[in-house]
């Protein structure tokens, strides 16, 4: 009879090292790795897929020995928790791929930190055009909040998506991106206030490149409520583009 | 006899009753759409991504933990250790910087050293200096300020300094107390050549190459089965911390500047970010909370969280988790005060 019970561990064992494989596997080929993970993780993904295998590929040898003595036959049902949320949160999940994402914010402007460097504008070129790209978004957006007299008048280019929140104006939204600083769990909203009379022609959700010029307008704190200057877009021209394929930027 | 009888048969009765019932709610729950809810889905996403951002971090532990199992005697490991407790835990403390383990992986590393007899205020030092002095960590404090040396220099200091302080306290609480005072499976480890996993101990002869990473495969594979249902469980709470607060409610807090080292080191309980990112959510923070409660966040955060903590239960007893989380906590907080009228 204990015995018995052994081997039912061994066997659970090794199909939640397979399914931990698996999801792996899953995440890797359907491509949602690339919202959920930042790329310095894949390299280590694929190591874990790898150990996985090799693990369970091992345990055939244990299936009938009963290896294991100390464990807990009911405790091994927790490795199964993780997978039932998997097959909810992620395989389930009939959303597109980037309303899978989970935020964690809303949009906060950053406050100027306090050791903003006078002119930290390292791949812009002082007034040209300030064209932001997926590789210097986080570097020019730090540097444009962080000086905004610096900026202010000089045209811009930027892509994003836009994000809309209860308490904005008619007039007004935010040309976001997301932020993953190591996954999903911790992604965060950035991105640049905008203002055109006809906002309502820029749907929610999808992704437009503008051109415009930078100004400074005082919009109400997240939390204080109290107004405070900062950066925003008046836009010239606007299209709308496809989602990029990663549809995050990473701050490293 | 007819009694036993009895007893074992209503027992399968109600453990079928119970299966039949279990599966017509889940069956239920499906119909009614349940599982298509937002905060379902986004929770789930959370927890997921948790425990496979995790994931690879407890394997490189364990493999460690391992090899360390495998390979290395207790007599080469005690070689190491200084007999001097003094000497020990710098020894102990500056061994983080050339090995590139975090707080998930860390737990399994330190349950084999305790395994080979080594001091427990060695491996106290290990588990709370590795996760903050490892170079991935350094590296990555840099990108997160790479204005700010002085932040990524004192932090790597101040985790030097108090993990020796940390393991010096423990060091005269435990000193003449046996491992079976605050050991969990004591027991278990104590049989002379018999490993955990129920093998022959593998110190007598050495395996061949191949022959070593099979038996590295497997025998990780046992820790991580003893260390993962800890990790899942403390990840599965850190998850529902991480989408029941926001973190932007607390900076409510950031006027004082006590006040806001707290809520900075219960933030990094909470929401036990993984000790190699949180350099960036510390970031986010900056110019909002003084530097102070940011040092607050960056180092109690990987010596202590959620996540490890319910890893540690399974490892030590309450009673010395309990005073080992005590002394962690004030250990950060006076740090952080001093630096908030010293330094910054």
């Amino acid at each position: 009879m204990l015995k018995k019970k052994m081997i039912v561990n061994e066997v659970l064992w090794q199909i939640s090292l397979l399914a931990y494989a698996g999801i792996i596997f899953y995440i890797i080929v359907t491509g949602k790795i690339k919202i959920l993970l930042h790329p310095r993780q894949y390299i280590l993904m694929i190591s874990a897929f790898a150990f996985l295998l090799l693990s369970a590929y091992l345990q055939f040898y244990h299936l009938y020995s009963g290896r294991q003595e100390n464990r807990k036959n009911k405790s091994i049902i927790i490795f199964y928790l993780p997978l039932l949320f998997a097959v909810i949160g992620i395989i389930k999940n009939n959303d597109s791929l980037i309303n899978l994402v989970y935020k964690q914010d809303s949009f906060v402007p950053p406050v100027k930190s306090l050791s903003a460097s006078e002119g930290s504008e390292e791949g812009v070129l002082k007034n040209s055009p300030v064209i932001i790209t997926k590789d210097n978004y986080y570097q020019i957006y730090n540097s444009i909040y962080d000086n905004i007299d610096k900026y202010t008048g000089r045209n811009i280019q930027v892509s994003g998506y836009i994000y809309r929140e209860n308490g904005y104006e008619n007039d007004q939204f935010v040309l976001a991106q997301d932020l993953m600083w190591c996954c999903a769990a911790d992604i965060a909203v950035i991105g640049f206030f905008c203002e055109y009379n006809n906002a309502s022609e820029f749907e929610t959700g999808f992704w437009y490149e503008l051109s415009g010029r930078i100004e400074k307008s005082l919009y109400p704190d997240h939390d204080t409520g109290r107004k405070r200057e900062l950066p925003s877009i008046c836009i010239d021209k606007y299209r709308k583009i496809n989602p990029p394929d990663i549809p995050c930027i990473f701050p490293y | 006899m007819n009694y036993k009888k009895l007893v074992m048969l209503s027992d399968r009765v109600i453990l079928f009753l119970l299966t039949i019932i279990t599966l017509y709610f889940i069956t239920t729950l499906i119909k009614s759409g349940f599982f298509q809810n937002k905060y379902l889905q986004n929770f789930s996403v959370v927890f997921v991504t948790i425990v496979l951002e995790g994931m690879p971090f407890i394997i490189i532990g364990t493999v460690l933990s391992s090899v360390i199992h495998i390979y290395l005697s207790d007599e080469i490991i005690m070689s190491f250790i200084p007999s001097k407790r003094f000497y020990g835990v710098i020894v102990a403390a500056f061994i983080g910087i050339i090995i590139p383990v975090c707080e998930c992986g860390i737990v399994s590393v330190i349950r084999k050293l305790l395994e080979k007899k080594i001091p427990v205020y060695i491996a106290v030092t290990l588990l709370t200096a590795m996760p903050i002095v490892n170079p991935i960590v350094i590296i990555t404090t840099c990108y997160a300020f790479p204005d700010r040396l002085d932040i990524v220099f004192i932090r790597t200091i101040s985790g030097l300094f108090l993990s020796m302080l940390i393991g010096l306290i423990i060091s005269v609480k435990y000193k003449t107390i046996e491992p079976s005072h605050f050991l969990r499976d004591y027991s278990v480890m104590e049989k002379e050549n018999v490993c955990s996993c129920g093998h022959l101990h593998c110190q007598n002869k050495k395996p061949g190459f191949l022959d070593g990473i099979f038996k590295v495969i497997e025998h990780s594979s046992f820790e991580l089965y003893v260390v993962g249902r800890f990790f899942i469980m403390g990840s599965f709470l850190a998850a529902f911390f991480r989408t029941c607060f926001h973190e932007n409610t607390f900076e409510i807090f950031s006027e004082n500047r006590i006040l806001s080292i707290l809520v900075m080191m219960g933030l990094a309980y909470l929401l036990s970010v993984c000790s190699e990112s949180d350099a960036f959510i510390a970031r986010k923070f900056s110019g909002i909370f003084p530097d102070s409660a940011l040092m607050g966040f960056m180092v109690f955060g990987p010596m202590i969280d959620v996540k490890n903590t319910i890893m540690l239960l399974n490892l030590f007893k309450l009673k010395f988790t309990v005073f080992l989380i005590t002394s962690i906590t004030f250990s950060c907080f006076i740090s952080a005060l001093i630096m908030d009228y010293y330094i910054f």
